[in-house]
């Protein structure tokens, strides 16, 4: 094939004095710097620039747009390059994916033989028997499908995300978007254009590339932008969505950025439609704005003998267009009556180019693989001839590139007079100018795209009225069926994934009546170029099947991203956010084991060396319950409460009396929610008449201070509420030995008579102000100590240090859960789902229902009367290893489900297997037998006993225990 | 007897590399050893106290020291680059100048005027690293905000206040996050500043490269 590279054009994109070298499937060629690869390859006489996909058949430059990945090739380092829209690079290597043994070979090809074979759904359908074979066939299939190869040996590179805030986005540097943002150059707005070419200018550059006026005014909107210093262009980049709060991801060589604006204008134009026919995937069959883009821009002309197939004016124009460029343009076929396009018809003539309407292609016929004729099929009257051509281009019409629209959430209705779906009701701030509006001659998109900005004005001013807007064309601009199915098959609706009208044909048949199903089960429009070419084409073929309207039919949803963006722009950070303890170095410096908790990460066991974990935690619990354990809870949530209204808004908060709560006392509550639902628990301390302090579940501190927060906002309480969670540290410390430890290091008297049980205090611990609490959740004398985040870790190391004479001992999570569980004490979230009330958990003595006013009281006065269920505990004498008894076991009664494990473990202390169960009411009495079910099944027998497991009265919790010396 | 204070973000500061000193009675790394000179910089100001006024006499108590009142989300400076910044209705963030740090003002709780140490860390972060840097971690678009404003958002998903810094010697960043996120966004950002050639800077040296503005209006 000789080389095809016109003459110097006017205004064309390549830079003639610098030529580059490059290689193509091992042939060396050249082209210029500014060429894209596939220009560059016409250019140097390649028939042939890739291989389909299911098929392997024969594949050249289509759309030349973007629209279709006809031309997919791979590098050394890069797999799927999009040769339409890539710039050639100097001695770079080139082959196509998804060939075996090399494009003009490709073995692939053998594959069309079974097409017969290979209808749509075919892997739905096949495969299944013997089912032994299903690993080969997924092996096979998959090895023979996908396109380019990754290089998995590069190093990594990592692209930017950026984020910017403008005033008008303008997606589209057409004559609408060109329009639209010369209209913004003098206000005082940030504006962005973005576009995916190369140069602004869109159909400017070939479409109305010989029209004087068309440049003019092309050139002086490039004046104005670049002299713009407020308006900063995106080139040879696309907008890839369209999000929430007008927020569109551009994507550029260099990476993602996110626009986010207050107004987005949407002048991205229509996508060029190909005629389905026999064969209308050989090499030579293209889209005639293609071809356009190919002489003006790059000076290549597709063909020497070329065809036009038309179904409206512009293929007149794209005719007369490329004859002027010097092609040999031998005929015009309309599929309408060329009397109708008017003048049109008579110049065609007049130039020499054969006219012949009321006719199709009925199929395009090659030779080595490229086009060197096409059959006609007259829609009536007497048969054609052959036209004998090496270039067939099809102009029947236009789809809106309106997928950012349709993200937008805009209305739209199909045009019957323009053959094309507008828009007819935009979501606010958002304005669509140009063709994707329906609106097709040049001076009417450039007087839309005004008025989009003058909207797009007005709207940044709060103004509400509608504005006046350029009438949509009424010219039919796209052939309402340009579909001619073949009884010989092999007419294409998509070209990404070789589906053809016969596939189409069978998903109708088979029922998938609905055009989403339809392309799910076809996979139409699922490749690359996501339907650009193909869906408005499926649609209307479902639509004619069922007799039905295109506007009955719709579209499929429309959904990000507009082009398949690479997945080195998708791939970000790994941002996974985790807070520390101040003593979180301390911790590891023990060996501890950690414990997830939320953003949190806890100490779940302390294992000295290669401890056992089973001794280690024995080891804890021991040093807890016989001598004195430390234990880092700085993950409680931990809230301020201060303020004239402060006891009214825990008041109405919690449902516990807090009125009676004096100062220097602390109070177990539990927070239910408006449903009467438990929802978090905690100490609440008093510290003065308008001073509190509460602490709330790791798990639930962000929601407890929100809802308090709430009640605040709600009630205009007179209250500072302030989160102080991960700014306080915490430090329990329990055990008969506490007080050994502690009084020596604090500056207040920590005895019995001085701080009773549930008390707090003020004071300094080693010399860092402190609060202290009296409490007992693991059921031991014990002090919780809260004191600033900087001096923890320092406190930490002390405190061990200090207790080191009492055999102080860390402890983890596991061991703090075992205490509690046999103190019987309730850990919400685990022992509490989602609707578990007070009085179910025996948390009854938390609720005060004499109180005027609380979160959750109606619900509770109602709920109180008859509890469905109540959490239990239990022992049994189940003790394998192998299969435990665990939490979420469920307990079985008469083959009914009757409850759940919530808590469970072994304890020393009662020498056997103890648990807490929820179970419906009528199971829950003391001393029933319970069954529950392990893991694998079986049936292990348990016994409904009182709680709690160990020390009944609270002596040791309330006593003035600790042997202060 | 009085147990050390550390820096959130101590352990970033390796002792072959800074001199480890208190400030403030916390410990960080107060100055590297030897200045490298860094296109972006990240420091660490955490020791300088910070105390939270909240409740209906914490404007009168500002007053009475003679502090001034900042609206709400705004630093209003004293004493040279002191700043009581306005947090909430009734909740003024009370922030030492650096260079008083030592000698910080005491305040006490009263009836109604609650008085708490507030903890974070402060780090400063400049150069020309920043602006890509909290475009991408930062969903907020900082340029619509006045310097000295106080701006509540997220930074790679931790809660920060950031304020713009409009100093003499080039603009930077303050950000102050709690002690819990601090290891995880000042590791980030100690990273993402080494990806830029940056270097992390000690107390004194951020003191140094950026002293009381005087320049400022």
């Amino acid at each position: 094939m000789p080389a095809r590279r016109l003459g110097p054009q006017p205004g064309e994109w390549i830079d003639r004095s610098r030529r580059l070298d490059f290689e193509f499937e091992g042939r060396a060629h050249q082209g210029f710097a500014g060429d894209v690869i596939s220009s560059a390859l016409l250019a140097a006489g390649e028939p042939v620039l890739g291989r389909s996909f299911k098929y392997h058949r024969p594949r050249s430059v289509l759309s030349f747009a973007n629209h279709d990945t006809n031309v997919l090739l791979q590098t050394a380092t890069r797999p799927n390059i999009r040769a339409d829209v890539e710039p050639l690079v100097a001695n770079e290597r080139y082959r196509a994916v998804n060939t075996i043994g090399g494009l003009r070979r490709d073995w692939g090809r053998l594959i069309e033989a079974l097409a017969p074979v290979l209808p749509a759904g075919f892997y739905y359908k096949a495969f299944h028997r013997p089912r032994a074979m299903f690993p080969y066939w997924e092996r096979l299939i998959r090895h023979l499908t996908g396109l380019g190869a990754v290089n998995t040996d590069l190093s990594t590179t990592r692209l930017p995300l950026r984020r910017v805030n403008c005033d008008v986005l303008i997606i589209g540097g057409g004559p609408a978007g060109l329009a639209a943002a010369t209209t913004l150059a003098g206000q005082p707005l940030e504006v962005i254009l973005v576009d995916e070419n190369f140069r602004l200018g869109g159909s400017l550059d070939y479409a109305h590339g010989r029209d004087e006026h068309a440049r003019q005014f092309q050139q002086a909107a490039l004046t104005a932008i670049g002299s713009a210093n407020r308006i900063s262009v995106y080139r040879d980049a696309y907008a890839a969505g369209f999000y929430a709060e007008r927020e569109v991801p551009v994507v550029t060589r260099e990476g993602i950025t996110r626009v986010e604006a207050r107004v987005v204008i949407v002048a991205t134009g229509v996508i060029e439609q190909p005629a389905v026919f026999r064969n209308n995937d050989l090499p030579g069959v293209m889209l005639a704005s293609g071809a356009q883009r190919l002489v003006h821009r790059y000076a290549v002309a597709p063909f020497t003998h070329g065809v036009v197939l038309t179904g409206n004016v512009d293929g007149y124009h794209a005719a007369l267009d490329l004859q002027a460029a010097g092609l040999t343009i031998n005929a015009i076929v309309d599929l309408a009556e060329p009397a109708t396009r008017g003048a049109l018809a008579d110049t065609v003539t007049a130039r020499g180019i054969r006219l012949i309407g009321n006719a199709t292609v009925r199929e395009a016929r090659g030779s080595r693989g490229v086009l060197t004729g096409v059959d006609l099929a007259p829609h009536k009257g007497p048969p054609l001839p052959h036209l004998a051509c090496d270039g067939l281009l099809l102009s029947v019409g236009w789809a809106p590139a309106a997928q950012l629209l349709h993200q937008a959430r805009t209305r739209f209705e199909f045009d019957t007079n323009l053959g094309q779906s507008v828009p007819v009701e935009l979501p606010p701030g958002v304005f669509a100018a140009g063709r994707v509006n329906g609106i097709f001659e040049l001076d009417a998109r450039i007087a839309d795209g005004r008025a989009a900005a003058a909207a797009s004005l007005r709207y940044l001013a709060g103004e509400t009225a509608r504005s006046e807007r350029p009438a949509r064309s009424s010219e039919l601009h796209s052939h309402p069926y340009p579909l001619y199915p073949h009884a010989k098959k092999k007419h294409f609706v998509d070209f990404d994934e070789d589906i053809q009208l016969s596939d189409l044909n069978v998903a109708c048949r088979e029922g998938f009546d609905n055009v989403e199903l339809l392309k799910r089960y076809t996979t139409n429009g699922m490749g690359p170029s996501q339907g650009k070419h193909s869906n408005l084409n499926a649609a209307r073929f479902l639509a004619n099947y069922h007799g039905q309207s295109l506007a009955t039919v719709g579209t499929t949803t429309a959904r990000p991203f507009y082009h398949p963006v690479p997945m080195k722009m998708l791939a970000g950070r790994r941002l996974r956010v985790h807070w520390d303890t101040p003593m979180q170095a301390q911790h590891a410096g023990l060996n501890a084991e950690w414990l997830s908790a939320g953003h949190w990460s806890r100490p779940r066991v302390y294992r000295a060396g290669k401890q056992d974990e089973r001794a280690a935690l024995r080891a804890e619990y021991t040093a807890v319950r016989e001598r004195v354990g430390i234990i880092d809870v700085s993950t409680l949530g931990k809230i301020e409460v201060f303020g004239p209204d402060a006891l009214t808004l825990l008041n109405l908060s919690y449902p516990a009396a807090i009125d009676k709560l004096g100062i220097g006392m602390t109070r177990y509550v539990v927070m239910v929610d408006q449903r009467g639902t438990v929802s978090d628990d905690g100490v609440l301390a008093r510290f003065g008449e308008n001073h509190f302090y509460l602490t709330a579940g790791t798990g639930h501190a962000a929601a407890t201070f929100r809802q308090i927060k709430q009640i605040a906002a709600l009630y205009r309480l007179n209250v500072q509420v302030i989160e102080r969670t991960r700014q306080v540290a915490a430090i329990n410390v329990a055990g008969v030995a506490v007080r050994a430890v502690l009084q020596p290091l604090a500056d207040i008297d920590l005895s019995q008579s001085a701080f009773p049980y549930l008390g707090v205090r003020e004071g300094r611990i080693a010399g860092v102000p402190a609060r202290l609490m009296r409490v007992g959740f693991v059921g031991e004398a014990g002090f919780e100590i809260h004191l600033p985040s900087a001096a923890a870790a320092s406190l930490w190391t002390t405190l061990i240090t200090q207790g080191r004479p009492h055999g102080i001992q860390p402890f983890g999570v596991d061991t703090q859960r075992l205490l509690r569980l046999e103190k019987g004490h309730v850990i919400v979230g685990q022992d509490t789902d989602g609707v578990t009330t007070p009085f179910e958990a025996n948390l009854a003595f938390t609720v005060r229902l004499s109180k005027p006013q609380f979160l959750g009281k109606a619900a509770l006065e109602l709920l109180s009367k008859n509890p469905a269920r109540v959490l239990v505990g239990f022992s049994t004498d189940h003790q394998d290893e192998a299969m435990p008894l665990a939490e979420s076991h469920l307990v079985i009664h008469a083959e009914e489900i009757i409850g759940r494990v919530t808590s469970v473990g072994f304890s020393p202390h009662a020498g056997k297997v103890v648990g807490l169960a929820m179970l419906d009411r009528p199971h829950g009495e003391l001393g029933s037998q319970l069954n529950i079910r392990l893991s694998n099944g079986a049936i292990v027998p348990a016994t409904v006993v009182k709680t709690p497991f160990y020390d009944p009265d609270n002596l040791r919790q309330t006593a003035a225990a600790g042997n202060v010396a | 007897m009085s147990l050390a204070r550390v820096s959130p973000v101590l352990r970033f500061f390796a002792p072959e590399v800074f001199e480890i000193g208190e400030i403030a009675g916390m410990r960080t790394g107060i100055k590297r050893k030897v200045l490298t000179p860094g296109a972006s910089f990240l420091a660490d100001l955490s020791p300088v106290p910070r105390t939270l006024l909240a409740g209906p006499g914490a404007a009168a108590a500002l007053t009475a020291q003679g502090l001034p009142l900042p609206a709400l989300l705004q630093s209003a400076p004293y004493a040279g680059e002191g700043a009581v910044v306005g947090l909430e209705r009734e909740q003024f963030l009370v922030i030492a100048p650096r260079r008083g740090a030592e000698t910080a003002q005491a305040w006490t709780s009263s009836a109604d005027c609650l008085v708490l140490d507030y903890e974070c860390l402060e780090a400063a972060l400049g150069g020309p690293a920043v602006a890509s840097l909290f475009a991408e971690l930062c969903p907020i678009d900082l340029a619509q905000f006045a310097p000295d404003a106080w701006i509540p958002t997220l930074l790679a998903g931790c809660e920060v206040f950031l304020r713009r810094v409009a100093h003499s010697r080039g603009a930077h960043f303050r950000l102050c996050c709690s002690p819990a996120e601090a290891g995880y966004l000042f590791g980030l950002l100690y990273r993402l500043v080494q990806e830029q050639a940056g270097v992390l800077l000690g107390f004194n040296d951020y003191l140094t490269a950026y002293p009381v503005d005087e320049e400022r209006p």
